[in-house]
């Protein structure tokens, strides 16, 4: 008998699974980003089924709160300054298929192997939980992690600097 | 709730990791001095800027160099995420001269001089990727290996497109692209290699394999798809396709930097993962590959590919990109090769590959301002106008071919005097093929190699060529990158006895 929590896990699975054919098959631009949203809400969903509070709660904000928001706008915008709608369309649809079906069996293979799966279940893999997982979270980041989060401050600052000089325009001289 | 006292050990940590890491606090201040000079007064005089550039990179260097002094045995710091050893900060210091070298170069370029924009954003991206790329070579730990990695990454996809013509942004986004892709693998890699060790760690897989060697598919896969995204970022077959683009699309004096910096920074990441993880004894057992034949398969390919495509390339630029394509399969050669022996043979090579690729490119930034043009064609006749860049270039081309008596004959002897001892100790044949392939290859160099000189001497212009004059301080750098490679020819024991205080076991 399944519960409550496989039907769930299953039912968000398969939420994203066609919310991400969707996006694939359509042909209009913006319902393909509606369907993006759908499709990121529903792994947003399977990180809080798995114990993921915080990566779940980053997802809905970051990705289906922010991204897709710009994406969305980004579509509006561009399309009025066409007067008509982008259409997106599919190129080497079967080599595609194949593709991804050849990716497909190689994951399935990695996947079904005994020792992934035991590794998987290894209680040691379990992270020790000590009070809440975002209160954990910070400590950890401001001291074992440290470095890299100073390093991804320094990274966001220069890469800001240098994607607005990129896409400045060109006789903007002020 | 974590501990009180937990918390104070972790404060311990960074307080002893702390004073190991100046090199890097050195170059983050400099690029936030770049960019607020720049919003101060980089309108009015951007030397301030070059020199402001030039300042923290020179600052750098001298910690670098004081560490180098100072570091005996390697260090373990921030919870093992960054060793710094000899090996590292010999490579540190490389990688800054290197950059010191690209801003030089910069400074001779048409494009900088003429459109006077863009000297703080690209002097802050260049010391943001030397950072990384010291961060690269002194990672031990997979998320600060990404990190260093993507820093990189972002920064070169930024400056390929400093042109700032149609080309130069199709080239850049054809990068992006790519990258993009190669880090997605890559990632996706790092993640099932942390399901199976459960350790971000660059641990020792022959101690978890069966055996001592065997691993199953699944694990192979893993370290095949990071290895792939470092392929990529080296350009390593079957990974190399972006190179000639994004090279060709890019002002020259970046390109001799994409050509060096992130190159050396890739292939020592490239030595520490194989090196630490022990990949070059794991065989994964259901299809019975051998990891260090498929390198060096890799390795051969690249080397076949290059050599060949470069033969029929017009453009200088794009003949130079395969060519740096080509000497990362030499360099690929000497990672296989993991002896002592074999690690002062790429350390050698790396040095004097920095000499000769920033030469060649000098001089190709001189031709293009003389000519217009980087193709191999417009350069006819400009033996007879520029005497001394042409003799200087004969001198380069004959060392990156690898014939005495240059510098550039040396490294390769040395390597494939490595390779031929390997194959003695090991038996295994894909030595044996490594070095004949690499032989054979070095005669196709020559070919291409020549074809520059050929145009510049025996062919006649049809218009009379303006000659083309080096002032002082153009000689002295040319002069401080071709006498290197003539002294190291006679006196390599000069690089030797500083290559050979890094002591190869305790990297």
């Amino acid at each position: 008998m399944l519960d409550a929590g496989t039907i769930a896990v299953y039912s968000f699975a398969v939420i994203t699974v066609i919310s991400a054919l969707f996006v694939l098959i359509t042909r209009h631009i913006l319902h393909a980003a509606f369907g993006l949203l759908v499709c990121l809400l529903g792994i947003a969903g399977l990180y809080l089924l798995a114990g993921a509070e915080f990566l779940g709660v980053t997802q809905l904000l970051v990705y289906a709160g922010g991204i897709l928001v710009l994406i969305i706008f980004g579509i509006m915008l561009t399309n009025r300054a066409d007067g008509k709608t982008i259409k997106a369309g599919n190129h080497r649809v079967i080599p595609g298929i194949l593709a991804g079906l050849a990716i497909f069996l190689l994951f399935t293979q990695i996947y079904s192997q005994s020792s992934f799966r035991d590794s998987l279940r290894s209680t040691d893999n379990n992270i020790p939980l000590m009070g809440h997982p975002v209160e954990s979270l910070g400590v950890e980041i401001m001291t074992r992690y440290l470095l890299p989060f100073e390093l991804i401050a320094v990274i966001l600052l220069v890469i800001l600097v240098g994607s607005l000089f990129i896409s400045k325009k060109e006789n903007d001289t002020n | 709730m974590l501990l009180a006292a937990d918390i104070s050990v972790y404060i311990d940590e960074i307080i002893r990791s702390l004073p190991l890491l100046t090199t890097e606090y050195t170059l983050v201040l400099s690029i936030i001095a770049i960019i607020v000079m720049d919003l101060l007064f980089g309108k009015e005089n951007p030397q301030l800027l070059y020199m402001a550039a030039t300042t923290g990179l020179l600052v750098a260097l001298i910690a670098s160099i004081n560490d180098w002094n100072t570091v005996e045995g390697p260090q373990n710091i921030f919870e093992n995420m960054i060793r710094v050893n000899r090996l590292s900060l010999f490579l540190s210091i490389l990688l800054i001269i290197a950059t010191l070298l690209t801003i030089l170069i910069t400074s001779f370029e048409k494009p900088f001089k003429e459109e006077k924009k863009g000297e703080g954003e690209y002097f802050s991206l260049l010391t943001l990727i030397t950072l990384g790329s010291i961060l690269m070579v002194k990672a031990n730990h997979f998320l600060m290996f990404f990190l260093a990695l993507e820093t990189v990454s972002m920064g070169s996809y930024l400056i390929a497109g400093f042109k700032f013509d149609r080309k130069g942004s199709e080239g850049a986004m054809k990068y992006v692209l790519f990258g993009a892709f190669a880090s997605a693998i890559m990632l996706y890699g790092i993640s099932l290699l942390y399901g199976y060790t459960n350790s971000f760690g660059f641990i020792d897989l022959t101690e978890i394999a069966a055996q001592g060697r065997q691993i199953d598919f699944g694990l192979g896969f893993a370290l095949i798809m990071i290895i792939s995204g470092l392929f990529f970022k080296i350009s390593i077959f079957p990974f190399h396709v972006w190179v000639p683009d994004v090279y060709k699309a890019a002002p020259t004096s970046i390109t001799a930097f994409f050509s060096i910096v992130p190159k050396i920074a890739g292939l020592m990441m490239m030595f520490n993962i194989v090196n630490r993880m022990g990949i070059n004894d794991l065989e994964i057992s259901s299809i019975s590959l051998h990891l260090d034949e498929m390198l060096g398969i890799a390795a051969i390919f690249t080397l076949i590919v290059a050599n060949f495509s470069a033969i029929w390339q017009k453009s200088g630029k794009r003949m130079m990109a395969y060519s740096s394509i080509s000497h990362a399969g030499f360099m690929m050669i000497a990672i296989l090769s993991l002896t002592e022996m074999g690690l002062y043979a790429l350390l050698f090579y790396i040095f004097i590959y920095i000499l000769m690729n920033y030469g060649v490119f000098f001089i190709l930034i001189k031709l293009e301002n003389a000519t217009g043009s980087d193709e191999i064609s417009d350069f006819k006749g400009m033996g007879k106008a520029a005497p001394v860049a042409s003799t200087a270039l004969v001198i380069l081309m004959i060392s990156l071919t690898g014939l005495p008596p240059t510098a550039g004959f040396t490294a390769k002897f040395i390597l494939f005097t490595t390779v031929w001892e390997n194959f003695e100790l090991s038996g295994q044949y894909i030595y044996l093929f490594l070095l004949l392939i690499g032989l054979g290859i070095s005669v196709v160099a020559l070919f291409y190699y020549l074809r520059i000189p050929y145009f510049m001497y025996f062919k006649e212009s049809e218009g009379k060529r303006e000659p083309v004059t080096f002032n002082l301080f153009e000689l002295i750098f040319l002069l401080f990158l071709t006498t290197p490679i003539f002294l190291l020819f006679f006196q390599p024991d000069w690089l030797f006895d500083v290559i050979n205080s890094i002591n190869f076991a305790s990297n």
